[in-house]
């Protein structure tokens, strides 16, 4: 069961009395992004001869590895039916922090790295106090907070940039397992812990029940401020593995990291067939929506297309997979989530 | 200032507390005058009271696009886009067909209400979020209007339009008198046309207007539509003061196309707005990023005082809405724009 849906009642009592047809349904949500990918797969092997060479490959592993764990610190504000609008600002925070602390201050790498990932939990976390306990619009709050930490990376950085580090860091981007880089196996780590994280903690089905039906969860004695602050630290948290995930293949950190994630970070979750009104998502999905969207990128670019016709393609895609993922509501005949 | 706000026919009567809200906006505005006007010499000076105006026509129009599709619940991310599309259309029918200006500038708002019409279609057609949507299209939009002109600005504008930048009437920019009459018919409609009430009924609740026999996908299609052609009336106004097309005109317009809106007043949860509240609120807005220049705040720091007025106007909006929100049981944890 790759598909996570919140603990409702139907749900369970309809899994009791037939279960292989919800089995075949929640197969049938993962195909929404298999089918695509393997069409995808058959029609770049023709247009494109050279497509498949093993440096394509390896490209588009890294590429949709980033991508995965954008897409999945996406996936936990999605959870709860809320966005995250400042995810790149705390990934581009988080990063340069790590930059600064393994070069500036010269310390070893594990520090550096659980530094900035403590600042994205904590920008995460501020993020989820202000929205859960003090009731503020999570769009607003979340769109006002990309620039206030853009601003304050900005302000204290001074748009510095940091390159070639030091040690086993410098060689973690490039270095390969059987051929596979190391990026695509970090990406695969991080989605079995989400996958685990909406499977099998408490946490995680909190927030996929906060997601499905606040009011419900609020009568389950699920504390949804705590769930909704859980939920964006753990978005944070995300973000800035995405950062060092993303650092480790450029070599490189400036102020402009992660410019361009905000709308992959919604594609690849919506792909993989999470609900944007919360309640509904899948890990695994997102993986294979991250793949999808780099294939797309990958394949204009290998037909020569223009990188902004690229962007009008990914916001095809976007449009596309929410009208899918509506029409499949409807012939489940499952209620609209509201 | 008691009757500047326009609210749903369903709550009674624009009450004290939003009345209010315009008053403080005044006593701000013109502590932040006095006060730049004493302690700098240059802000009081012809020039800079004709760059602030000019600034102000265009924020005031961004603010009050945006407010249309708030009124009715819901949001516009493509906003910006859309205006980059209106734009470029304009001044491509300008400098390469020949058109006359005023036929081409009202090519450039029809281009901007049909970005925004398909935007409202596909929302209300297929029961979509306007979140998702307009993000997406705003990628689809800008994407177009860059791949078009090779990310290249449009030179060579007849000196008709560029001039509409730059002159005045009686001291007054004429931007800024372009901009009043969008912000005027604006009024006007939500407050005599049938539509705009209809509109207004939708944002303050949704299933019971439904239920009365008004189509989502009419007031979708509708405030859409409106938030793209005010849009491209900000983008063809605000190309005309910069002398050349660029494809990328709207590109820094998100957030105070939020701002301006939300702490003039307007409720994130649909059901009332305020035009007053909203050009006041884009003086602010004008007033603040002319004092950033005047004090030589480090421009690194620039986004972050952007981020805290975003943030704060949050927190008004919170107060205000705890004061209307009254028995609206769904607004306490549907996000705007997140439909269905």
């Amino acid at each position: 069961m790759t598909v996570t849906d919140a603990p409702n009642e139907t749900q369970s009592s309809t899994a009791d009395s037939r279960p292989p047809i919800v089995a075949a349904a929640l197969r049938v949500e993962l195909l929404g992004v298999i089918v695509p990918l393997l069409l995808l797969a058959a029609v770049l092997a023709v247009v494109t001869p050279n497509f498949y060479s093993a440096y394509t490959m390896r490209s588009i592993a890294t590429q949709a590895g980033i991508f995965t764990v954008v897409g999945l610190a996406q996936l936990t504000a999605i959870s709860i039916g809320q966005m995250n609008l400042a995810l790149p600002a705390m990934s581009v925070s988080a990063g340069m922090l790590f930059g600064y602390v393994i070069k500036d201050a010269e310390a070893p790498f594990l520090v550096a790295a659980l530094l900035a990932i403590s600042c994205g939990m904590m920008l995460g976390a501020m993020q989820g106090a202000l929205i859960g306990y003090l009731h503020l619009n999570p769009f607003i709050v979340t769109l006002g907070l990309a620039s206030l930490y853009t601003g304050l990376m900005l302000g204290i950085s001074r748009g510095a940039s940091f390159s070639s580090f030091p040690g086993a860091f410098g060689e973690m981007g490039a270095n390969r397992f059987i051929g596979v880089p190391y990026i695509a196996i970090y990406a695969l780590v991080v989605t079995a812990c989400a996958y685990l994280l909406f499977n099998k903690t408490v946490s995680g089905r909190e927030m996929l029940a906060v997601g499905a039906s606040p009011r419900a969860a609020r009568f389950s004695a699920i504390s949804v401020p705590r769930t909704i602050l859980k939920a964006h630290a753990c978005s944070g948290v995300l973000a800035a593995l995405a950062a060092l995930i993303a650092v480790a293949d450029l070599g490189t950190v400036d102020t402009s990291l992660g410019q361009s994630w905000l709308l992959p970070s919604f594609a690849a979750p919506v792909l993989g067939g999470a609900v944007l009104t919360g309640g509904r998502v899948s890990a695994v999905g997102t993986a294979l929506g991250a793949v999808l969207l780099v294939m797309v990128g990958t394949g204009l670019v290998t037909m020569g297309v223009n990188q902004y016709w690229y962007q009008v393609g990914l916001g095809v895609i976007v449009l596309a997979s929410v009208l899918i993922g509506r029409a499949r509501n409807r012939l489940g005949e499952e209620p609209a989530p509201l | 200032m008691t009757t500047m706000l326009t609210s749903a026919p369903t709550i009674a009567r624009p009450n004290a507390r939003h009345a209010r809200t315009g008053g403080w906006l005044v006593a701000v505005n013109l502590a932040l005058f006095v006060w730049l006007a004493v302690t700098q010499d240059a802000y009081l000076s012809d020039r800079n009271i004709q760059t602030l105006l000019s600034n102000l026509s265009i924020v005031a129009l961004i603010g009050l696009a945006q407010m249309v599709v708030i009124a009715a619940g819901e949001l516009n991310l493509a906003l910006g886009a859309a205006g980059s599309l209106s734009a470029l259309a304009a001044c491509s029918l300008m400098v390469n067909v020949g058109v006359p200006v005023p036929l081409a500038m009202a090519a450039g708002v029809v281009t901007g209400a049909m970005c925004g019409a398909f935007n409202g279609y596909v929302i209300g057609q297929f029961g979509l979020s306007s979140f998702i949507v307009t993000l997406a299209t705003a990628s689809v939009f800008t994407g177009v209007a860059l791949g078009f002109s090779e990310a290249q600005p449009i030179t060579g504008l007849p000196t008709g339009f560029v001039d509409l930048g730059h002159e005045t009437v009686f001291g007054v920019p004429r931007t800024l008198l372009l901009a009043a009459i969008a912000a005027v018919a604006l009024a006007v409609f939500f407050r005599k046309c049938g539509l705009g009430r209809q509109i207004l009924a939708y944002g303050g609740n949704s299933e019971a207007t439904e239920l009365s026999g008004l189509r989502r996908l009419d007031v979708m299609v509708a405030v859409q539509a409106i938030s793209g052609a005010v849009a491209g009336w900000a983008a063809l106004l605000l190309t005309a003061q910069i002398g050349q097309g660029q494809p990328d005109v709207g590109r820094d317009w998100l957030l105070p196309s939020f701002a301006a809106p939300i702490i003039g007043g307007t409720l994130l949860a649909g059901g009332s707005l305020s035009v007053t509240g909203t050009c006041l609120a884009a003086l602010l807005l004008t007033q603040v990023g002319s004092a950033i220049v005047f004090i030589g705040l480090d421009p690194f720091w620039v986004q972050f005082v952007q981020g805290t007025i975003i943030v704060a106007a949050a927190f008004f909006d919170r107060t205000r809405g705890r004061a209307g929100r009254r028995a609206r049981s769904s607004a306490e944890t549907t996000p705007m724009g997140v439909g269905a």
